[in-house]
């Protein structure tokens, strides 16, 4: 079994090296420690550990207060989180600041202390923090760093996007509020570049919602997800808003899923009821009472589809029917890996091969899940992401991953994906229709990958002296809006080639016109058009997923053929666009969903928060989603139905 | 004053000033229902020296005879003209306040509890210059000092200066008003259990939040926020964007607050020779009626009047704040939602139904109101819907284009071009039937009251 070249392992091989011999009491200056750290990513974890370049780090799995098992599960033992050498009173990290600040009483909170000596936080006793110390608000704050840290890791693992990822904000410390005052609520907000987390309950029995795994997770998922697409922030379309929510949902999941004490748990749940069973979906269900109350795990288990939801406008409603999805996805992933009778007995042991238990085969395909999930997102374009582009995004990385796929899981994933509705038949004919797995992209200009990827300006030219072939408008500027490259896994961590990845966006005037515009009419807002290459390290172009404007190409020049009947296409999909994003539009305005924010300068109100916001800049409007808040099953079906008013308008 | 009782409501912009005038021995009987506005007193002023003219004379001839002043509930744009020196040649006999004014109220701690936190945490707002979005500076307005000034002079001053106390009233209070022959007036809100019924769930949201501030400051439980010092690992600029952009407690209780308060509203049923007229003050529904948890006052009554005083049509209306889309039952049920027997859906057409078989409605409605201060006031969708069930009507637009007066010069204060006012809330509907509106009767007819004239059945 290759070994992590993190060094993250799930197994270590006892029979690897029979006759070397070990290397006791290496002392390590702290000169060699920094030379390390910097060699990290192609060291064992182990050896990180004894090098103290990994920390044991004590978290939450969920809030005490609420754990409806037994609390002393509550933990996750030795949660290893990577040292830094700038480590700092906070926590302080290079990704992360712990504020303990609380808005509702003006109060600063002391900072746990990060001690160089003994290499722990400290509480204001001066007293290293541990797990016995749950009520003490300086754990709370190292706890969910820690989470932070190890979800942060978890996205930029070679298993999932294989690089370090930016958040969307000026600045790379992403504010952490573990005790951000009253209220059911916790958010992620890019303007102050913070996670909020908010407490809840009675003096006696407070729930403090940073130390819900599922809570940071969910919440953490939004601040990765507008880091490696910001420009999804200002799209109106639903899909684009329930993709976010999904992100924080999947995020959520995935991050549930590889916690040892859930496992634990559901493998003695699930021992006696599976012991001659083979249904793994029964395991789901098994899961979803685990997570009894928990909203951003239950969301996985339901029935939705897109016809069902056909005229669904809530971000939170329409992003079940992609979490289903990929839950389903999992499911049928489990099933597969049963029905084949793969086992991942060690292949230099001489014991005889058992078959799996259903539990292990489940946590087999949750860990190969992450990949699924996670890699396509670098192929998403830039602005408007449907559920439509991400199922392709995770066909086709699944085809890069895996060109000669014997399993057949690119067909398991079309199926998945077409019951519920998010591909089509037409969809289908074409994903099956017989293709090589490269194509040539044609060009007029030819630039090396290298040129490419130096630097954004060079990108640029690439994309500038290909216009035409890559249907950007002749009379519009663009902006690359990211460019970075990517070394990711594949199967059985076997490293793919590495990934440069290109977006490129522009912005299309659009008049906002007659009155279902209400008070901006007459105003212009823009519509996002762009779109994201992927290439390889050898050149070739293996994605491209792109946002067409409306507009002719204008060049001097006319194309013809295929070229020109692509602009065509391209028109006709950019005109539609702009029908639905005015459409939607008028029908968020119409329906008063678009409001400013009561707030001032010691702070908003959160339940008065309108679902969309208007940036007036002159002429111009650029609608943006709010920060979401919510907790409860109540915040998520509150509707003017219910008050015939908007809740987020005042009474007075 | 002949047989007819009248109802005037003064155009004083966004709020109420309305006079009814009871046809009875001895003058008839005279009742002042709010006196207020938002924004300047102008009219206020107008309106009561008016007002004094139509009273009878009281103990001297200089005085006037006022029987009943009834503020529906604390909000400035409901008593804010409740000036002694405005009254003062007015003599005023019966003074009643909403029990949830009463701070002594058994089951109005909660309530009270919430006044007073929100009160105070948009003070300190006030107080410390905060920059303000201009919906929160005008929730900051109903807590200014002007505010307790108003609570003041209804609880203290005028009754004082009357020589009587204030009756705080709540839902199927006894009284023992003078009224005239064949007529009754009952108090169908707010309910005495006002902490159970408005406040509910969020009683316990209150303490909850009351209590985890007192264990984690008690200077700031006791309304002492803390100053703040600057954290170390980020940088002034960024803590100062940070507390802007986190949940404020005091807003949302102000927000919430300030609903509540409309949802404690005295509501009065005067029932005069087979005639029955509703003054709601500033009632909301809010979904369907929930035990346990904050309901509106709309759902209250239903609950506990469909029976009794809410069986029967009404004929008059004087329609609930301003025009605002959750201050009438909502007029149809959204076709997602299923019927179910004596839901929010059904009390308007209990109380002002739609004539069937072609026959002209018989009821009346006003509503005072202005757009100026709040964009979404009146909902002019609800208005057209309650033209369908009153006879006393008008097109706006008709009446406007007859006296040559271009619509959109109606609503041309900067604040009205820059939000469009004309354009996203009256264009539609300018054209089609509504109830009578304080704010285009003065425009179309320079009147300065509307005058509803209800004759015996």
């Amino acid at each position: 079994m290759a070994k992590a070249s993190n060094g993250k392992k799930t197994k270590e091989p006892a029979s690897r090296a029979p006759n070397r011999k070990s290397i006791e009491d290496v002392r390590i200056a702290p000169e060699e420690r920094l030379r390390l750290y910097s060699l990290r990513r192609a060291l064992p974890g182990r050896f990180q550990q004894k090098a103290g370049l990994q920390i044991p780090f004590v978290t939450y799995f969920q809030d005490p207060f609420v754990a409806k098992l037994d609390p002393t599960k509550g933990f996750n033992e030795k949660t290893f989180v990577d040292w830094e050498p700038g480590l700092g009173d906070g926590p302080t990290s290079s990704r992360f600041a712990v504020v303990d600040y609380n808005a509702d009483t003006g109060r600063l909170e002391p900072a746990a202390v990060w001690d160089l000596e003994t290499e722990r936080f400290l509480g204001p006793d001066a007293k290293a923090l541990e797990s016995t110390d749950s009520t003490s608000f300086q754990f709370h704050q190292v706890s969910v760093w820690a989470l932070l840290k190890c979800a942060l890791d978890f996205f930029e693992d070679a298993s999932a996007l294989g690089r370090t990822i930016p958040w969307a904000f000026e600045g790379n410390r992403l504010i952490v509020v573990p005790h951000a005052g009253y209220g059911e609520n916790a958010y992620y907000d890019r303007l102050s570049k913070s996670l909020q987390f908010y407490y809840f309950g009675t003096e006696d029995n407070t729930v403090y919602t940073c130390l819900s795994s599922d809570i940071v997770n969910h919440e953490f998922g939004h601040a990765v997800l507008d880091g490696i697409r910001p420009l999804f922030n200002e799209s109106s379309h639903p899909q684009t808003g329930a993709f976010h929510e999904f992100m924080g949902d999947l995020t959520a999941i995935l991050l549930t899923l590889k916690n040892k004490t859930l496992r634990q748990q559901l493998a003695e749940a699930a021992g006696g009821k599976f012991a001659d069973a083979t249904n793994l979906s029964s395991l789901a269900e098994e899961f979803g009472q685990a997570v009894q109350g928990r909203p951003y795990l239950r969301t996985a288990l339901n029935p939705d589809t897109m016809g069902t939801l056909a005229n669904e406008t809530s971000p939170h409603r329409l992003s079940g029917v992609l979490t289903g999805a990929m839950f389903d996805a999992l499911i049928a992933l489990g099933e597969h890996y049963q029905e084949d009778g793969e086992d991942d007995a060690d292949e230099d042991s001489a014991e005889p091969k058992k078959p799996p238990s259903p539990v292990q085969i489940f946590w087999r395909a949750a860990d190969r899940f992450n990949r699924t999930a996670i890699q396509p997102l670098d192929l998403l374009p830039p602005a408007d992401v449907t559920f439509r582009d991400y199922a392709l995004a995770v066909c086709r990385s699944q085809q890069l991953s895996d060109p000669m796929d014997p399993e057949e899981y690119y067909s398991l994933l079309i199926k998945v994906f077409r019951k519920r509705e998010i591909l089509t038949a037409e969809d289908e004919a074409l994903l099956n229709e017989p293709r090589y797995l490269l194509e040539r992209l044609s060009l007029s200009v030819y630039h090396s990958v290298d040129d490419i990827s130096r630097s954004r300006a060079s990108a640029y030219r690439y994309l500038d002296d290909n216009r035409e072939q890559l249907l950007i408008p002749a009379g519009r500027d663009f902006f690359v809006a990211d460019l970075y490259d990517a070394k990711k896994w594949g199967r059985e961590n076997l490293p793919l080639p590495r990934e440069i990845v290109l977006q490129y966006a522009w912005r299309e005037e659009i008049p906002l016109e007659g009155e279902r515009f209400g008070r901006f009419a007459g105003r212009f807002t823009t519509m996002l058009c762009g779109g994201t290459l992927v290439f390889r390290q050898d050149g070739n172009v293996v994605s491209w997923m792109m946002k067409p404007g409306s507009q002719p190409f204008g060049g001097k020049w006319s194309h013809k053929g295929k070229l020109a009947q692509r602009w065509l296409e391209a028109q006709k999909e950019g005109t539609e666009r702009r029908r639905f994003l005015l459409d939607t539009l008028a029908a968020q305005i119409a329906a008063g969903r678009v409001g400013a924010l009561l707030g001032s300068s010691r702070g908003v109100a959160g339940g008065l928060m309108p679902p969309m916001t208007a940036d007036e800049d002159g002429a111009f409007v650029r609608f943006q989603w709010s920060p979401h808040l919510h907790l409860s099953e109540d915040a998520h079906l509150a509707s003017e139905e219910e008050t015939g008013a908007r809740q987020w308008e005042i009474s007075c | 004053m002949g047989n007819q009782l009248l109802i005037r409501a003064y155009n004083v912009g966004c709020g109420d000033c309305i006079y009814v005038r009871i046809p009875g021995p001895n003058d008839g009987f005279h009742i002042l229902i709010d006196c207020g506005k938002k924004g300047d007193d102008v009219l206020l002023k107008k309106a009561i020296q008016h007002l004094a003219t139509e009273l009878p004379v009281g103990s001297k001839p200089a005085k006037r005879r006022l029987d009943l002043i009834v503020a529906t509930h604390r909000h400035e744009d409901h008593i804010k003209g409740f000036d002694p020196t405005l009254f003062d040649n007015i003599e005023v006999a019966n003074i009643w306040l909403s029990a949830a004014m009463n701070p002594e109220h058994p089951q109005a701690e909660g309530v009270n509890t919430l006044h007073a936190l929100a009160t105070r945490a948009m003070r300190e707002l006030t107080d410390k210059g905060q920059a303000f979005s201009p919906e929160v500076e005008m929730l900051a307005s109903m807590y200014g000092v002007s505010n307790d000034a108003a609570d003041t002079l209804l609880m203290k001053t005028l009754p004082e200066k009357n020589g009587i106390k204030p009756k705080y009233v709540r839902s199927g209070m006894k009284h023992d008003l003078a009224l005239p022959p064949d007529t009754k007036i009952h108090i169908l809100a707010p309910d005495e259990n006002i902490d159970k019924f408005y406040l509910g769930d969020l009683n316990a949201t209150l303490q909850a939040f009351h209590g985890l501030t007192d264990k984690l400051s008690p200077a700031a439980a006791a309304g002492a926020v803390e100053t703040d010092a600057q954290p170390a690992n980020i940088s002034a600029t960024d803590f100062k964007v940070l507390q802007s952009r986190m949940l404020s407690n005091g807003l949302a209780f102000a927000a919430k607050e300030s609903s509540i308060q409309n949802n404690l509203s005295v509501v009065l049923l005067i029932e005069w020779k087979g005639r029955r007229l509703l003054f709601v003050g500033d009632a909301e529904w809010e979904g369907e009626f929930k035990e346990g948890k904050h309901n509106g006052s709309w759902n209250v009554m239903w609950e506990m009047h469909r029976e009794t005083h809410l069986k029967a049509p009404l004929d008059f209306l004087k329609i609930g704040h301003h025009g605002s889309i959750n201050a009438t039952p909502p007029p149809e049920r959204p076709k997602s939602k299923k019927a179910v027997e004596h839901d929010v859906y059904t009390i308007l057409d209990t109380i002002l139904p739609v004539p069937k078989d072609g026959k002209k409605p018989t009821a009346q409605a006003i509503v005072s109101t202005e757009r100026e201060f709040y964009n979404p006031i009146p909902e002019c969708k609800l208005l057209v819907d309650l033209a369908r069930r009153v006879s006393n009507t008008r097109d706006y637009g008709k009446r406007l284009a007859a006296k040559g007066i271009d619509p959109k010069t109606v609503w041309a204060t900067t604040k009205a071009k820059k939000n469009k006012f004309f354009e996203t809330y009256e264009q539609e509907f300018l054209n089609q039937l509504q109830p009578l509106r304080t704010d285009l009767e003065f425009v179309t007819e320079e009147r300065d009251f509307i005058d509803v004239e209800i004759s015996p059945a």
